[in-house]
Order: C-alpha cells, then sequence, then structure tokens
C-alpha cells in the first residue's frame, strides 16, 4: 500500500511541474512568424502598432521604453497568427530590445517583415542621417539570413505638403546608407575578444543600393495619425501569406 | 495654466490627456522621458530622491521653460505627468497628482472625467504666478466656485427688459412684473404668453441646471473622498495579508516566484559584490543595484530561473542602457562635413590626469587619422612639463616615418612654442589654429598638461584654453587602472570648461593592463553620463579601438 502515496506524491510532482512549466510558458516569445516595427523616435511607430493589432486611433502617444509585443496578431486571409513587436525607437533602447533580438539567428530566422517607420514630414539630413544609421545595422543581421528580410518603408504623414515623396526618401537613404558604410569601413575596429572580421556588407566594393540586396526593401506612403494604413497592411498581407 | 496633462504607459501609449492647447509641443515630454525614465539621469536637486520606490513619490523635471512634475503607477505600470509653464507655481500639485492617481485607478473612464475637471479646476485656483507685480496688484485670487458664478448669471437673467413707445428701455425683474400688452394685438398676446413663457421655462431651466450643477458638484467630490478613503483602507489591507500559496516554496527553484522586498536586498548585496570586484566604484554599484532594485520590485521570476539570475538579467539591462550612447558620435563623418562647409581645421583637444595616456592616445588618433589620409597639424599645449614637447616630436617623427612616404596627400607636423606659463597655453592655440588655416591642415589635434582633477588652480586655465582653442571635440582620456577615484576625474574635468562646455567623450586607455576589471568605464559614464568612444588595447599605435558595449557588458557581467 506504501507505493501507493508515493505514486500520488510522484504524480502530484509531476502535475505540479508541468502547471508552472506551462504558466511560466507564455512569456517566452513563441516561434510564429513575427513583424516588427522599428524607426526613429517620434515616427508613429505606437500609433501603428495600436492601429494594427486594436484598430483604434490612440488618444496620443509618448517616447516608448519596453517593446510592445502581440503574440497573436492575425493578418486578414492568412493562416495562422502572428508576432508583431514594437520596438522603442530611442538609441539605447534599441541596443538593449532590438539589437539584442537581431543577434539571435533563431530570432532572425522567423522573421518575416520589418515595418521601418519614418516622418516623411520632417525627413530633414539630420533625420536621413539616423535613419540610414538604424537601416544599416538592421540589414547587417538580416542580410545574413540566405534570403535576406523583406523590408517595408513606412512613409508616415506623406500627404502632408512638406513631406518627402517615398522615391526621393529611397534616393536619399541609399546615398547616405553608401556614405556610411564607406566611412564605417574606414573607422576603427570594434573591441572585443576574438578576431573581427568587417562586414560583407560595410566591407563590399559595390556601391549600395536597395535593389542589390537578399531582401526586398519597399517605400509605401501613407498616415498612421489619420488612420490611413491600408497599404501598409496591404503589405503585411501578402507578406503573411506567403 | 496646465499645459498638458498625460496618463501613459510604458508602450508609449496615452490612455487619458488633457491639452490646454491642441498639439502642445511633444519634445517636452519626449525629453523627459529620454531624460529621467530611459537614461535615469535624475534631476540631482531633487532630494526626495530615496523614497523614489514609495507610492507617493512625484518627481520634477524642466526642460526649455516647463515644468514636468510626474509620479507612477506600478501595477498597472503607468505614468501620470503634468505639465506648466515654469512661471507658475502650484501650491499643492503633488497631492493633485496623488489623488489623480487613485482616482484613475478606482474609478471607470468617463467617470474620471468628471473627477479630473474638477480636481484641475482646484488646482488652477491654487496658482500663484511668479510674476511679482502681477500678484501685489491684483486682489489674490480667491477661490470662486462654479456655484457662485451660476448664482450671479442667475441673478443677471432675471431682468426683464421693455422697450416703450418712445423707444426708451425700462429694465425691471421679470418675476415681479406686470406685463402691459396693452399696445398689441389680442392674437399676438398669446405668442407672447408662449414666449414669456418659454422664457420662464428656460429661466427655470437654467436655475435647475444650477441646481443639478451643484449637485453634481457635491456629489463628485463626496465620490472622490469615499474613493480616496477607500483606497487607502484597501493599501492598508493588501500590506497586513500575506499571501501564501501551496508549494509555494517550490517557485523559489521552478521560477514564477513572485520577487519580494527580501528576495531583493539578498541579491543586491551580491550584485554590489560582484561589480565592486570588477573595480566599479561602490557608490556607483550601489546605484546600479538600487536601479535593478527598482526593476524586480513586485516582478514574477521566469521558468526555471532563480531570483539570481533574474537580477543578473536585470543589471545587464542596466549597464547596457549606460553605456550605449544617446546619439552615435562619428568623427570621420563630422570632420568631412566641415571640410565640405570649407570650415577647417576640425580642432581635437585632449585632456586628463598625469600619466593616463594622453599623448600616446592622440598618437594613435593622429595614426588613425593619417590613415585617412587628413593632414594632421599635432600642437604642444603642455608648456609646463619638461620633455613633454620633445616627447611629442618622437611620435610625430614616428608617425611621419609611418605614414608620409606612402602618398602624398596625408601629412603630420608638430606645432610647438617652447615652455612657459598658462597664458602661453591659449596663445599657442590660437596660433596653431592660425598656422593650420594658413597652410592646409584638416586636423589640429591640441595636446594639453596633464593635472589633477581636484586642484582648482590647476584646473581653473582650462577655460580660458577652452575659449581660445574653441575644440570641436574635447576627449578626456581616462584610465581602466583607476578604481574610485575615477568618479570624480570625469566629474571635476566634465565641470572644468565652463558653463556650457563640457567633455565629448572618453577615450579609456591602458584597457588591456586590467583583464576583466574594466570597471572604471561604468564609474566615469554613470559620473557624467557621457559616453565611451575609444579604449586604448595596447602599446603600438594600431591599439585604438571603438568600445563595444556588447564585448564590456559581457566583460562587466563574467
Amino acid at each position: 500500500m506504501d507505493y501507493i502515496y508515493i505514486i500520488t506524491a510522484l504524480l502530484g510532482l509531476v502535475i505540479l511541474l508541468a502547471w508552472v512549466f506551462l504558466s511560466g510558458r507564455t512569456s517566452f516569445g513563441t516561434d510564429s512568424p513575427t513583424f516588427a516595427i522599428v524607426g526613429p523616435v517620434g515616427s508613429g511607430k505606437t500609433v501603428l502598432f495600436e492601429l494594427l493589432t486594436n484598430h483604434v486611433l490612440p488618444v496620443g502617444t509618448v517616447m516608448s521604453q519596453v517593446p510592445t509585443i502581440e503574440l497573436a496578431y492575425t493578418v486578414p486571409s492568412a493562416p495562422g497568427t502572428f508576432t508583431l513587436i514594437d520596438y522603442p525607437g530611442h538609441p539605447k533602447l534599441q541596443q538593449l530590445y532590438l539589437h539584442a533580438n537581431l543577434r539571435d539567428p533563431a530570432f532572425v530566422r522567423k522573421l518575416k517583415g520589418i515595418l521601418f517607420v519614418v516622418d516623411s514630414a520632417s525627413f530633414s539630413k539630420e533625420y536621413c542621417e539616423l535613419a540610414a544609421r538604424q537601416m544599416l545595422d538592421i540589414f547587417k543581421a538580416t542580410e545574413g539570413r540566405p534570403d535576406g528580410v523583406d523590408m517595408v518603408v513606412c512613409c508616415n504623414r506623406c500627404d502632408l505638403f512638406t513631406s518627402k515623396k517615398p522615391t526621393r526618401i529611397r534616393t536619399m537613404l541609399e546615398e547616405e546608407i553608401e556614405t556610411q558604410r564607406k566611412l564605417e569601413a574606414k573607422s576603427l575596429g570594434k573591441v572585443s575578444d576574438g578576431v573581427e572580421e568587417l562586414d560583407d556588407l560595410i566591407g563590399s566594393q559595390q556601391r549600395f543600393s536597395f535593389a542589390s540586396l537578399e531582401g526586398n526593401v519597399d517605400f509605401v506612403e501613407g498616415n498612421c495619425y489619420k488612420n490611413n494604413v491600408g497599404k501598409w497592411e496591404e503589405w503585411v498581407q501578402e507578406r503573411g501569406v506567403n | 495654466m496646465v499645459d498638458l496633462f498625460e496618463i501613459f504607459a510604458p508602450s508609449g501609449k496615452v490612455v487619458y490627456k488633457y491639452e490646454q492647447q491642441k498639439n502642445f509641443r511633444p519634445s517636452i515630454i519626449n525629453s523627459f522621458v529620454s531624460d529621467i525614465l530611459i537614461s535615469e539621469r535624475k534631476d540631482l536637486s531633487a532630494d526626495d530622491d530615496e523614497h523614489y520606490d514609495s507610492a507617493d513619490f512625484v518627481g520634477t523635471y524642466t526642460s526649455d521653460g516647463y515644468t514636468v512634475k510626474y509620479t507612477k503607477n506600478d501595477e498597472p505600470s503607468l505614468y501620470f505627468v503634468v505639465v506648466y509653464s515654469s512661471l507658475t507655481t502650484y501650491r499643492r500639485v503633488e497631492e493633485f497628482l496623488r489623488t489623480i492617481k487613485l482616482l484613475y485607478l478606482n474609478s471607470d473612464e468617463e467617470k474620471f472625467d468628471a473627477f479630473f475637471k474638477l480636481k484641475l479646476g482646484d488646482l488652477e485656483v491654487s496658482s500663484d504666478v511668479l510674476a511679482d507685480d502681477a500678484t501685489n496688484e491684483k486682489p489674490v485670487l480667491t477661490p470662486v466656485s462654479k456655484i457662485d458664478l451660476a448664482k450671479n448669471a442667475k441673478k443677471a437673467s432675471k431682468k426683464g427688459r421693455k422697450w416703450g413707445a418712445d423707444g426708451s428701455v425700462i429694465e425691471n425683474d421679470v418675476s415681479d412684473v406686470d406685463l402691459d400688452f396693452s399696445t398689441l394685438d389680442i392674437d399676438d398676446e398669446a405668442k407672447t404668453d408662449s414666449k414669456l413663457a418659454q422664457l420662464v421655462g428656460d429661466k427655470s431651466k437654467f436655475g435647475a441646471k444650477s441646481k443639478t450643477g451643484e449637485f453634481l458638484v457635491s456629489d463628485l467630490s463626496s465620490e472622490i473622498d469615499s474613493i480616496l478613503a477607500n483606497s487607502k483602507a484597501n493599501r492598508g489591507e493588501e500590506t497586513s495579508s500575506v499571501k501564501t500559496q501551496p508549494f509555494g516554496f517550490l517557485r523559489k527553484y521552478l521560477g514564477g516566484k513572485k520577487i519580494t522586498r527580501e528576495d531583493i536586498t539578498k541579491t543586491k548585496s551580491l550584485l554590489i559584490d560582484h561589480l565592486v570586484k570588477k573595480n566599479v566604484a561602490p557608490t556607483v554599484a550601489s546605484s546600479l543595484a538600487q536601479e535593478v532594485e527598482k526593476d524586480l520590485s513586485g516582478a514574477t521570476t521566469q521558468s526555471f530561473t532563480s531570483v539570481e539570475e533574474t537580477s543578473r538579467k536585470s543589471l545587464e539591462k542596466a549597464l547596457v542602457k549606460l553605456l550605449t550612447p544617446n546619439s552615435s558620435i562619428d568623427l570621420l563623418k563630422e570632420i568631412q562635413k566641415k571640410k565640405n562647409n570649407n570650415e577647417l581645421p576640425y580642432v581635437i583637444s585632449v585632456v586628463g590626469v598625469n600619466g593616463v595616456g594622453k599623448s600616446t592616445n592622440l598618437s594613435k588618433l593622429a595614426f588613425w587619422l593619417l590613415q585617412n589620409n587628413y593632414r594632421v597639424l599635432i600642437t604642444a599645449c603642455d608648456t609646463f612639463r619638461s620633455g613633454a614637447v620633445e616627447q611629442l616630436n618622437v611620435h610625430v617623427n614616428n608617425l611621419k616615418k609611418l605614414t608620409d612616404s606612402e602618398d602624398g596627400i596625408s601629412h603630420v607636423e608638430l606645432f610647438q612654442g617652447g615652455y612657459g606659463g598658462a597664458d602661453l597655453v591659449a596663445k599657442i592655440a590660437t596660433s596653431a589654429i592660425q598656422h593650420a588655416k594658413k597652410n592646409g591642415f584638416d586636423i589640429v589635434l591640441m595636446d594639453t598638461a596633464g593635472r589633477r582633477h581636484n586642484d582648482a588652480h590647476l584646473m581653473a586655465p582650462l577655460q580660458s584654453f577652452a575659449k581660445a582653442a574653441k575644440p570641436d571635440k574635447i576627449i578626456m582620456v581616462g584610465e581602466a587602472l583607476v578604481g574610485t577615484d575615477s568618479v570624480l576625474q570625469a566629474q571635476n574635468f566634465n565641470k572644468a570648461f565652463g558653463a556650457g562646455r563640457t567633455l565629448d567623450f572618453f577615450i579609456i586607455s591602458k584597457c588591456d593592463t586590467v583583464g576583466d576589471l574594466i570597471g572604471s568605464m561604468v564609474n566615469m559614464v554613470y559620473a557624467t553620463g557621457i559616453p565611451i568612444l575609444f579604449v586604448g588595447t595596447g602599446q603600438t599605435y594600431t591599439d585604438l579601438r571603438t568600445l563595444s558595449v556588447d564585448w564590456a557588458v559581457r566583460t562587466l557581467m563574467s
């Protein structure tokens, strides 16, 4: 009769273990295909995230301090659910969250697409430099994947009179990334434990162009402050269905 | 006048917003979030720092002529922020924020809107305008409640107006008037009657309105009081009842455990010990541990992770946040930009304590710039220590041999003015820039004398030097070898250049001599908020590297 108690105790322990494990499980990222929203501070990433997930324009947004993750993001006519992550744009936090994730090959593998939000109405030379820097850092991680990762550059507030048009943004970014790439090749190496090697993207002799990248880069206009995100949603839908 | 009130979550989503004017400058709130909540560079004047954890903490931040007062809530994580012009002071703004917080957490949306408006009205009445004349002349603003206003309005509305045949106006009270309609047709009389009825109807409605208004106000404030009383009682209960779960002890090993205060204090001392072993100053280590404490309080551990592991993760996060610069610095890009605008030479000066390697790292920088085909003028601004100029001359001769022969573009030269007092330094600096302009040098590198950071007599000349040379970049060289003193070194050098000029970045030298004890990097960045750009990793001209935050954090956590 004694071993009945033991079996009961063991069974109880197993159930307990399973329960603890499963209850903690939700906080882990799942393996579902992921879309990431990135871009400089104040470009409208959080608003876009809210529109894509809740379909409601928020009262307002301030600078994000943590990434927001939607684990059950559904795309119309696409099977299953997706993960949608809104990364903060602050440089310190990008290093902390976005680049920590991008260094993980498993994360890059499940990336379905990147929504890079820029504010076309304030797309000055300085803004372009900032955006180009961020893009280059992302490409360094995503171009390591055989087929690259598709990116849509969401040209936000494109309907404004003072805004730059997607084609202009494309050429400006292409030029800026080329200059920054060349400068980086000239700059001092990073301190590290092992042998450092120059990134293929940086060391390449070819001139940088979006067309020569492994992943497709599209420039699409819209305005998330006016709930005009149809074209970006279409882009996400295309990637989700495939 | 309150310009902006917002309640927002860490995700950046605003859940409640009140604006005096539409599109109030978002830059104020954003710089508040960036400086206080992300970089955690707290306003040092705030002495209530210790109470940061407590639920009643209210912090202050000023930017661009606006004062930001904020308080936070942990569960759910929300920030309550009020922004007003710094010219105004509110006597009870802290109390206002605390009350609003409790009200928001204990009422639904529509109710809260009414509560907020009411409380805001109370707050604005309490404002003092700092412009002293205005307050002296004007009678003190007495709280004029809505009811009083309504009463006045009611009195005014009682007046009826009648026009005589000659066009004269007779005013009298509507209520006790005998209206004379003799001049009107009988058909019209009925109409006017109905009109009058309408008027009276309006009046009674208005009266009722003021009555309900009064009722509404008293109802709201009593409701507010009851909510506040309830929440206070609840808080007392929560602390008294400790929840215990069956098999709760297993959580400690299996994860999913709610982290308590005791857990944190235990791991906190472990973290501090670890950091101090890595050469981090004790004061810096304990404030970093405090940040971890803040991050962890109320959190739960993940599956199969202990509290220690979780707190290490949190410390790692804090270090990454600390060491990553707010904006990327690219020297070559800035030099190129100046070149395109024909504003060369680009002036870089190097400062630091004696013997940290100012001249050596300056030469390393020069070598790198020469490799990139720039014409560099090295200036000996150390007019104090004997042999300093000769030492630089040796470096310049080496660099000449190494680079000049390769091609015709890059070129290096030494500019010197001998030895002398502090006045000579500024003179050498200005004439070096003149020389560079005349002879087409792209970059001027200025070596300064080493000085002890806590000697005001030695530090004072730096201000006049910065004024004369107007360097584009001031770099402080700090040793990885130095321990606790690095905090004060960085702070004092950062202050030495007068108002409006600070250091631009650090070079940390001698990193190859300390192994993984690179704690002084953390000290210097923590003390000033200024980033590290380069680290010196050896004896040769090529042993200069840019800092990799990843590497630094990994080394510190190992």
